[in-house]
């Protein structure tokens, strides 16, 4: 069991670490050390310095202005397929839980469908018949977040629903659509805030795996994933240059994780 | 401090032997405040102590103290000695020994207290087997011998079952069969019966009554509820702010309570909230038509398929109810759980839709309502729910929550036209303008359904509908809000229908009642005529379960 004291030491932690890359991600769109695509052949392979804080890759470039730059790509993808799924997914499941009918039938059997699917692996597929890229990539992971939050979102609604207060709301002449917004969908924010996060940290981590193999963010833009993946082959020359892009999926996921669980309200003591 | 000597010179011959159990000045605190203060009890063999007092008294922690279950951070002061023995200098090894084996304990949740996944006989030879040497045929026969005791069969079929296969009153009798099975000296009932409805808690009780008869045991009942002090105890103590007020024999203190906390709680538990004597007049009730009357009400539930080829039968909750409520009249409902009253109060404020039949409210049909017309006849029919604290979204203020019937009015209020009548609505029902601003959990049960009370006024009503509305109240603030009921039913036309499974709140409010069994109205009638001479076996069982002071 978790103590206050720990739980407040985890959620600052994750929230300060989250902040962190995002911060990172916004100063990458004005300035970096130095140009993440700036190629420099004599320059190349260089290990971590006072010049090059986390050395140069095989073309020269700098390491810590390209981990810089994709968190540009990481932080927006990330962000745009969970904004996609809490766009979608959040009014499916309150219609769902509003409609104890053929609509919630429908709703939560198209949800199963798209649950039935591993879901990179359709990320995958979808990105090979669409072209990679950016945009794609946050629509290949957004889509599967939709059923995430409809799901949650339906699950949660469906106990406010049976509290009494809904009942009041209902004999006060008000209806379905009315009580959803006023009562239902404030009392969820909580549960959607730490939900979103969790999809936010499956959303770097998608990104990144995407990228690895080619058909996330596309070069020049860097990534982290295909950072990794170059310098797969040169693991025995600079391992630092998997070191460094491997790290920073790991601390952002898990500064994520850490925020999440943070911020999951009770169960305390 | 008025704390009584027990009456020693009354029963001389009980008096030689040592007490079963003896508490001396137990305190308890929790992170520096005070729960128990200066609690000291007596308890002999074979004998019944009733600890009574409202939630929050301390009583449940007393209860905790003798078994040494309190919270870890609780710090304790004082002595309790189990056959002269002290239980406060044991460490927790035998302290495990002990509890099961020489004191019992029963909850008052009686489906938190049991395994869903194990089937209830090898619960209790579980018990047996973890706190006596007994092999697994021994502890099969002991298992038996304790489920016949409690009145649950001992053949192989009732142990194999599983506690979803039984009723509330079915799982308390397995707790219980559970407690008792090595047949401890003491046994703990914390509300063993405040979850089970009338008739059920009356055999479980009797059940409890009867274990201490035949096995010479010491039970302390925890309960709040007075009555089932006066049809069960021998020796009662009375508990308020972790002090023990008054302790005497259970004939006494109820005959002349001496304390003034003891006597509020009684008095509270007779029940009689004051009111105008002429609401009970049949021939007022009879000249004006109905308010709100609900004619062959048939409501269904689908069941859950078992086959893709054939739907069961519909679950039928309410089966051809009428029911009728005449202007200024307080309708009770009686019922126990399942027995439908809950379906039909929905279908009545047309929340759900009846299978078949009507329900008529001033006149129109309130069932085929829609749009403008329905918004116009809900505004005179509104409704207050069981549990203070599911009531109110938590997000809402007071002033929000009260307002929310407002959106049934066709044109919208001015701000200070909204803020009057919120003010006005409060003030009502015994709380201050200035409690608008604040949050539904700032406020305590009571005052909770105070709240939920105003917010039913504000639109005018002509019918209120009451569910289960004092159910979850200590008796004390139970009586406060009864007699609120009474003073808004004498002071204006306001109509209400009273829901309960409780007989005796009923019988102190109600002009007439309805008992509902399994989906119908097996008898109606005015209520003091219903409680002296019932005409269905089933109403005489229920009075005749209702433990009463008087």
């Amino acid at each position: 069991m978790k103590t206050a004291a720990a739980r407040r030491i985890g959620l600052s932690a994750g929230a300060g670490i989250t902040l962190a890359f995002i911060m990172m991600a916004l100063v990458a769109l004005v300035w970096t050390p130095y140009d993440p695509a700036g190629i420099d052949i004599p320059g190349k392979l260089m290990p971590p310095g006072a010049r090059h804080w986390f050395g140069t890759d095989q073309l020269g470039r700098d390491v810590l202005s390209m981990i810089m730059a994709s968190a540009r790509g990481s932080v927006g993808v990330a962000f745009f397929s969970t904004g996609l799924g809490l766009v979608f997914g959040v009014p499916l499941g309150l219609i769902a839980a509003a409609r104890s009918d053929w609509v919630d039938e429908f709703i939560m059997r198209g949800n199963d469908l798209l649950f039935a699917f591993p879901s990179l692996l359709l990320a995958i597929l979808l990105t090979a018949v669409f072209g990679p890229g950016a945009v794609n990539a946050c629509i290949a992971i957004g889509v599967f977040n939709i059923p995430v939050f409809a799901r949650v979102t339906r699950g949660a609604a469906l106990g406010i629903w049976t509290q009494d207060f809904s009942m009041a709301a209902r004999v006060a002449g008000k209806g379905p659509l009315r009580i959803s917004v006023e009562h239902v969908l404030p009392n969820l924010l909580t549960l959607l805030t730490v939900q979103a996060t969790i999809q936010f940290s499956l959303g770097v981590v998608a990104e990144a795996g995407l990228s690895y193999l080619g058909i996330g963010v596309q070069p020049p833009t860097p990534s982290w994933g295909r950072m990794l993946s170059d310098a797969q082959t040169l693991t025995a020359l600079a391992p630092s240059l998997a070191l460094f892009p491997g790290l920073a999926v790991a601390l952002f996921v898990l500064g994520l994780t850490l925020l999440s669980s943070g911020l999951r309200p009770g169960r305390e003591g | 401090m008025n704390v009584q000597t027990p009456p020693v010179a009354q029963t001389p011959p009980v008096a030689q032997t040592p007490p079963l159990l003896q508490i001396d000045g137990l305190e308890v605190s929790i992170g520096g405040a005070r729960i128990l203060d200066g609690v000291s009890l007596e308890l002999r063999a074979g004998e019944i102590l009733g600890l009574v007092g409202a939630s929050g008294s301390g009583k449940s922690m007393t209860a905790l103290a003798i078994t040494q279950l309190l919270p870890r951070n609780a710090r304790l002061g004082g002595s309790i000695r189990l056959r002269g023995a002290a239980l406060t200098a044991k460490n927790e090894a035998e302290l495990c020994r002990i509890r099961g084996r020489d004191i019992g304990i029963v909850f008052q949740e009686p489906m938190t207290a049991l395994n869903p996944l194990m089937r209830i006989g090898a619960q209790v030879t579980e018990t047996v087997r973890l706190h006596s040497g007994a092999s697994e045929g021994e502890a099969v026969r002991m298992a038996r011998t304790a489920f016949a005791r409690v009145g649950l069969g001992e053949d192989s079929e009732s142990l194999r079952r599983y506690p979803h296969e039984l009723s509330g009153g079915g799982r308390q009798r397995v707790a219980i069969a559970m407690a008792v099975v090595l047949e401890p000296a003491l046994l703990i009932a914390d509300e063993p019966t405040t979850a089970l409805d009338v008739t059920t808690q009356a055999q479980v009780l009797a059940v409890l009554v009867d274990l201490v008869r035949t096995t010479g045991m010491g039970l302390i009942l925890v309960t709040h509820d007075m009555a089932v002090i006066g049809a069960t105890t021998t020796q009662v103590a009375v508990m308020n702010h972790g002090k023990i007020v008054e302790r005497g024999a259970t004939a006494r203190i109820l005959r002349e309570p001496r304390d003034p906390y003891a006597k509020e709680l009684l008095a509270a538990a007779y029940l009689a909230p004051k009111r105008r004597s002429s609401t009970r007049d049949p021939s007022r009730a009879i000249s004006a038509p109905a308010i709100l009357e609900a004619r062959e009400i048939v409501r269904e539930y689908p069941r859950r398929r078992r086959s893709l080829w054939s739907a069961p039968p519909p679950l039928r909750a309410v089966d051809g109810v009428s029911l009728k409520i005449n202007p200024g009249e307080t309708v009770g409902l009686i019922g126990e759980t399942g027995s439908g009253k809950s379906s039909l109060l929905r279908v009545m404020l047309a929340l759900d839709r009846p299978r078949s039949g009507e329900v008529h409210l001033l006149g129109e049909v309130f069932t085929a309502a829609r749009g403008a017309a329905l918004r116009r006849l809900r505004r005179s029919i509104q409704v207050v729910f069981q549990d203070p604290y599911a009531s109110f979204d938590p997000q809402w203020s007071v002033e929000r929550v009260v307002a929310e019937p407002f959106h049934l009015l066709d044109a919208g209020l001015s701000d200070s036209e909204r803020r009057d009548k919120v003010a006005l609505a409060l003030e009502r029902v015994g709380l201050s303008a200035a409690d608008a601003g604040r949050y539904p959990h700032e406020f305590s049960g009571g005052q909770r359904q105070r709240i939920a009370i105003a917010r039913a006024l504000i639109t005018e009503p002509a019918v209120i509908a009451f569910d289960e509305a004092v159910s979850a109240l200590d008796v004390l603030v139970r009586a406060q809000i009864l007699r609120l009921l009474a003073e808004l039913n004498d002071s204006s036309s306001l109509s209400i229908l009273f829901v309960s499974h409780d007989l005796s709140v009923v019988r102190s409010i109600a002009d007439r009642v309805y008992v509902m069994h399994r989906g119908r109205i097996v008898e109606e009638g005015y209520t003091e005529a219903v409680f002296a001479s019932p005409r269905e076996a089933y109403t005489s069982a229920l009075i005749a379960a209702t433990p009463a002071l008087a």
